[in-house]
């Protein structure tokens, strides 16, 4: 996967939980130590291997692992910042996922977000699904959606569930757009 | 005839604006009123955008550019940078209007504090924000990496020109050292050599084994730093060779005492853990003046050639009983019968 993803990985591990634990799992899975580059085209079993080496070292799943990160990089500025340009709400910004791999692959080409669809079943009742073979992607951002919510001040219930031929399907149920109050942000970073 | 109320134009265009043939204001959206702040004419708060246009009143500018089919471009007076884009069409004898910041958008969201809501929802205007933004932080990322990786590359060019065991150059280090003296920006700058070659050196290697011989070799390299000033090279050329460059003109007898000085060092007994060495060294130097530049030149086997004959002048040392020093010049002043001038540690 792209260095980027890599990137994502790296930054996340070693916030959480050390540069020393960061290298044990370069090592584990056979990355270079010395850093990811962040537009190189790793092989995806190096990516997963990454991924399991370290769920495995923290005694939980891929899948958990995954969620995390999601969630952590919807808490690092930058991209929290980026994601917000989603939309004024936390609706706007669902139904805006759609829009998310195009735009990422304007700024990052290659990057090989899989395609997003979003269907609103009912008010407030969103279903998300993947096209991709894995089902890391919508673990992902399952993460990244939950603490999306909690900085659009919105009260969300949201699971994945496993649709028709096994594909996850990840079902958000919006309780309420203002539970409390949203995080600033402004269009600009002001200097 | 109009069929489209003006103000859900200025609802859906927050940067529209309707103007009489005066310029004089007749309604606008909710961004183009604060922008007008309370200006009753265009011209109060706008200047023309564009060189070719200056000069003209700015409503004839305007009403010239709609009957042309021209874009306007307008600059508002308060902070120039900032630019407006647009296109107007008639309506009745004024005209209506549509206008945007363009690439100005950055800029303009930050002074004006825009938010979502100052923008048309068929405007690029948060796509250009998003996109600017990703980028500034795709840049930053890539310039981290760049940065460790020529640190990265810094560390492994140091390493490559330097010698392990006692830190001095080696010989890789030593050859850009004196290619930068012959070729380089700076050459034809008088410099000097000096080839030392260690006298008994094996026998310590074979009397208290190499851990021996490599504390001696560490301690000749310490003697050697201290002989030079800051802006020479001393470099381990390999086993118990070095060699010194000296920068700057250079006397020969200067050469000489500075070589007999630093035999005189060597000779001094050097401990070890394994015990007292006794070693001495045999010297060949050369100095590098305008005449020297002119016979090696500036081609690559310059170096080589200098060397090979200050290796003469080395072998010279040798075969006259070791512990000296051989000046290149007496060696060529010999060839040509002049008397032989030596220097004993």
């Amino acid at each position: 996967m792209h260095g980027l993803i890599h990137r994502s990985i790296e930054a996340f591990l070693r916030d959480s939980h050390g540069d020393s634990f960061w290298h044990r799992i370069c090592q584990a899975a056979g990355h270079d130590t010395a850093g990811v580059m962040p537009t190189y085209l790793y092989p995806d079993e190096l990516t997963h291997g990454l991924i399991s080496c370290a769920a495995a070292e923290l005694g939980i799943t891929n899948v958990e692992l995954v969620e995390d990160i999601g969630a952590w990089l919807a808490l690092f500025e930058p991209v929290r910042r980026l994601l917000r340009f989603g939309g004024a709400g936390f609706a706007d910004f669902l139904l805006s996922l759609e829009e998310m791999p195009d735009r990422v692959e304007m700024v990052a080409p290659g990057i090989g977000v899989p395609h997003l669809s979003v269907v609103a079943r009912s008010v407030g009742l969103f279903e998300i699904r993947a096209k991709s073979t894995t089902p890391l992607w919508l673990a992902m951002l399952s993460g990244l959606l939950r603490a999306m919510a909690d900085d659009y001040g919105a009260l969300v219930l949201i699971e994945v569930e496993q649709g028709v031929h096994h594909m996850p399907v990840l079902k958000v149920n919006l309780l309420a757009a203002e539970f409390a109050r949203a995080r600033e942000f402004s269009l600009v970073v002001n200097p | 005839m109009m069929s489209v109320d003006l103000s859900v134009i200025h609802r859906l265009l927050p940067l529209s604006v309707v103007i009489g043939p005066m310029g004089e204001i007749r309604s606008s959206g909710v961004l183009m009123t604060r922008l007008l702040a309370d200006e009753t004419h265009l011209q109060g708060a706008f200047s023309i955008g564009r060189r070719k246009g200056r000069g003209y009143a700015l409503p004839e500018h305007i009403f010239d550019a709609v009957h042309e089919g021209r874009d306007i471009h307008l600059r508002q007076r308060q902070s120039p940078h900032l630019r407006l884009r647009g296109q107007g069409a008639m309506m009745g004898d004024g005209v209506l209007l549509i206008l945007g910041f363009g690439a100005s958008v950055v800029e303009a969201v930050r002074r004006l504090h825009l938010t979502r809501d100052d923008f048309a929802a068929s405007e690029l205007a948060i796509e250009l924000l998003f996109l600017h933004e990703a980028n500034q932080q795709i840049l930053s990322e890539l310039s981290r990496f760049t940065l460790r990786l020529n640190e990265a590359r810094e560390q492994a060019e140091a390493q490559a020109l330097t010698d392990p065991l006692t830190g001095l150059s080696n010989r890789r280090g030593m050859e850009l050292a004196l290619a930068r003296a012959f070729e380089g920006a700076g050459s034809g700058a008088p410099f000097a050599v000096v080839q030392i070659d260690l006298d008994h050196f094996k026998a310590v290697n074979d009397t208290y084994g190499h851990g021996a011989g490599d504390e001696v070799l560490i301690e000749v390299a310490a003697i050697l730093k201290k002989a030079v000033r800051a802006g020479d090279t001393v470099a381990r050329m390999g086993g118990d060779e070095f060699l010194i460059l000296l920068r700057g003109e250079c006397e020969g007898a200067a050469l000489a005492a500075l070589g007999t000085r630093i035999i005189q060092q060597i000779e001094a007994p050097i401990s070890t853990q394994s015990g007292v060495c006794h070693i001495s060294a045999s010297i060949g130097a050369a100095r590098v003046g305008r005449a020297e530049h002119r016979r090696y030149g500036q081609t690559r086997v310059a170096a080589e050639n200098l060397l090979r004959e200050t290796d003469a002048a080395l072998y010279r040392s040798k075969r006259e009983g070791r512990g000296r020093v051989t000046l290149l010049d007496d060696l060529s002043h010999q060839k040509a019968s002049l008397p032989n001038t030596q220097y004993s540690g």
